[in-house]
């Protein structure tokens, strides 16, 4: 099966740590052809998709969205405002 | 409730019951008509028609989680039409227990002489300010709280409200006596400064809780409000991060105002968003805190304590704005140098989005290279000195950009724009263009929405509704984060309102306060001589694309002006 290489971007508590601290950025292989909804559930990201924006090339992407090779996805728990 | 004048001329005080028409209108609702009934749209700004209002939002009083800000209004001196500018802290809850709907500061006096305005059960107490005068916020607070005690509550202006810059705020104590929560925008220390008002003191003391007509169905939509509020997922985000979480959110879709707006994407991304400050803070212990809340019985606790290496204190709170438009904008990826640099404009009492923004504009006009922290701070030691150049960067983007011969300046009204790019955020860009109050982006930020930003046919329905809706919540007195609580629990909205003063309101108030508020709003500018001409993004963002995305403001002008048209309704 094909895969393809991407990156994910994690913001504020999306983020998870390790002994070696906070991980904000994941690289990952994953099979060609997945979904955002499918990597979400992979990443284990507390939070109900309602609650999330994905984000590539600055644009925000649905649950169907499949990435391609060497997307940066930024998986953003959404926040109104500053 | 009632209603509290002074008269700043004749040094004297009428108290008065709250008139009927204004009984069920608060916080900027009330501003605004308070504004449509008293005072001449057309008038100085910092003359003796325009007055200073305090209103606390309808929901004040009663600790409710983050339901207690006040409202600061008047004619802005700076956008030259209505201005609402509201704060967390405790000015609102002392007001309501003095039972005060509405504090009208009015006249100008004869002299040059300043005073201190001592408010409580006993009335208004017009004492010398003359020790206070040239004296920094911070400095000014400690003298006002060693003097009349730690319980009153402070709003007091800065050595730039007395000098009626155009980007003075006031100043209001936190819970914990800081003054750090400014009602920042549009000069209204500067209308302050013009009545020759340094501080207001508000001993309520004597004071008591407002009346709840309904104690028990109050308690139950408190409780159902309260856990809605808890249970939003964005409450622990900005319980941990504050509105620094918004930097990698805002950046991410290329509207991160970089280099006075060059840009939506910071190089420098990392070194200031919320997740490197919280590790940071958490890194250098002592003072520092990042979770604080500015207003008691708040549960989110967004607010901050920012601390330097050695733990001690730079500034509370270091918000998102200020990261953007003192940092990013400025090309300042050290946060260090952002909070100090913060710390500055509080005690001068300015406001940072201006200031910021004013200071994009020096660097581009070539008097400071962007990423300079130490010029920048020099630039803002010329503010402090009140050199012509102090004056200038003092008075905001619009007036720098003007003096100093630069024509990418990023106002709308005169106000500067927060730290939302208008061209990668289109629905923030069509609220800075068509709000009342100018660029604001507490007026209706719609970068939430799951949207795609960068399409102009969908954008204004987007900030209708986030306008509507962030009027209504300012009229409540309830902070944009509460917004999250009754998003989840509608209902309890009404039944805190009906609980409280016994109205029989609506299931949609929220909505009837944000509509009937827009409409005084656009009303008093009509007046005052704003036309569809005002509503606009400046020419420059309709034109130059603004990398990464390569996008100008595009929404169109036919959208602009027929956002509100249904609300149009002359008041004359």
């Amino acid at each position: 099966m094909e895969t393809i290489r991407i990156v994910v971007h994690l913001h504020t508590i999306a983020q998870k740590w390790s002994e070696e601290g906070r991980i904000d950025k994941i690289n990952l292989e994953v099979k060609d052809g997945c979904t955002i909804s499918e990597l979400i559930k992979q990443l284990d990201i507390p939070l109900k998709w309602e609650d999330i924006l994905v984000v590539v090339d600055q644009k925000t992407v649905s649950g169907d969205y499949q990435p391609q090779d060497r997307d940066e996805i930024h998986i953003i728990p959404a926040i109104s405002g500053g | 409730m009632q209603v509290w004048r002074v008269n700043t001329r004749q040094k004297n005080d009428t108290i008065e019951a709250c008139p009927q028409s204004w009984e069920r209108l608060g916080g900027r609702g009330l501003v605004a008509r308070i504004l449509l009934d008293e005072v001449k749209p057309d008038c100085d700004a910092l003359g003796k028609y325009n007055k200073l209002i305090l209103a606390p939002g309808l929901l004040v009083g009663h600790k409710l989680s983050s339901c207690d800000r006040i409202s600061f209004g008047g004619k802005s001196p700076l956008t030259g039409g209505v201005k609402e500018a509201n704060a967390g802290g405790i000015t609102a809850l002392n007001l309501v227990s003095l039972g005060i709907k509405a504090l009208i500061l009015e006249d100008l006096p004869e002299d040059d002489k300043w005073f201190i305005l001592h408010i409580s059960k006993s009335g208004v107490r017009f004492e010398s300010a003359d020790d206070l005068i040239g004296l920094g916020v911070y400095q000014s607070t400690e003298i006002l709280l060693n003097r009349y005690g730690k319980h009153v509550s402070l709003a007091l202006i800065g050595p730039c409200g007395e000098r009626q810059y155009l980007a003075a705020g006031i100043m209001n104590l936190d819970k914990d006596q800081n003054p750090s929560r400014i009602a920042a925008r549009g000069g209204l220390g500067a209308l302050m400064g013009s009545k020759k008002i340094k501080a207001m003191v508000i001993d309520a003391q004597q004071g008591e809780k407002p009346p709840i007509l309904d104690a028990e169905r109050y308690k139950q939509a408190q409780k159902t409000f309260t856990q809605a509020l808890k249970d939003h997922p964005q409450t622990k985000i900005y319980h941990d991060y504050g509105t620094n979480a918004m930097p990698g959110m805002s950046d991410g879709f290329g509207g991160m105002p970089t280099r006075n707006f060059s840009a939506g994407h910071f190089e420098g991304l990392e070194k200031i968003r919320g997740e490197t400050m919280r590790e940071m803070l958490i890194e250098r212990d002592g003072e520092g805190k990042p979770s604080h809340a500015c207003m008691p019985g708040c549960i989110i606790q967004c607010s901050n304590v920012y601390a330097d290496e050695n733990g001690k204190t730079i500034v509370s709170p270091l918000e998102y704005e200020t990261v953007g438009l003192l940092g990013a904008n400025l090309g300042i990826d050290d946060l260090d140098t952002i909070a100090r640099l913060n710390w500055e404009c509080n005690d001068l009492g300015l406001d940072t989005i201006d200031t910021g923004a004013a200071l994009g504009v020096a660097a581009e006009a070539g008097l400071l290279k962007f990423g300079d922290g130490k010029r920048a701070l020099e630039l803002i030691h010329e503010i402090r000195q009140n050199t012509i150049l102090g004056r200038v960067l003092g008075n905001g983007a619009a007036i720098a950009g003007k003096v100093l011969g630069v024509t990418h300046v990023p106002v709308v009204k005169g106000q500067a724009m927060s730290a939302y790019e208008p061209r990668a955020i289109k629905g923030t860009g069509v609220t800075y263009a068509t709000s009342p109050q100018g660029a604001d982006h507490t007026a209706g930020l719609t970068i939430r929405a799951k949207v795609n930003h960068l399409d102009p046919s969908i954008q204004a329905n987007i900030s209708r509704n986030a306008q509507i809706n962030m009027a209504g919540y300012d009229s409540l007195g309830a902070c944009i984060f509460a917004g999250n609580g009754f998003a989840s629990a509608p209902q309890t909205i009404k039944e805190l309102i009906t609980a409280r003063y016994g109205w029989e309101v609506s299931d949609n108030f929220l909505e009837v306060l944000g509509k009937e508020t827009i409409r005084l709003e656009k009303e008093f500018n009509r007046r005052a001589g704003f036309t569809s001409a005002h509503d606009r993004i400046p020419e420059w963002m309709t034109r130059e694309p603004l990398p990464p995305n390569q996008s100008v403001f595009d929404v169109p002008e036919r959208d602009l002006d027929n956002i509100f048209e249904d609300l149009i309704q002359k008041d004359e």
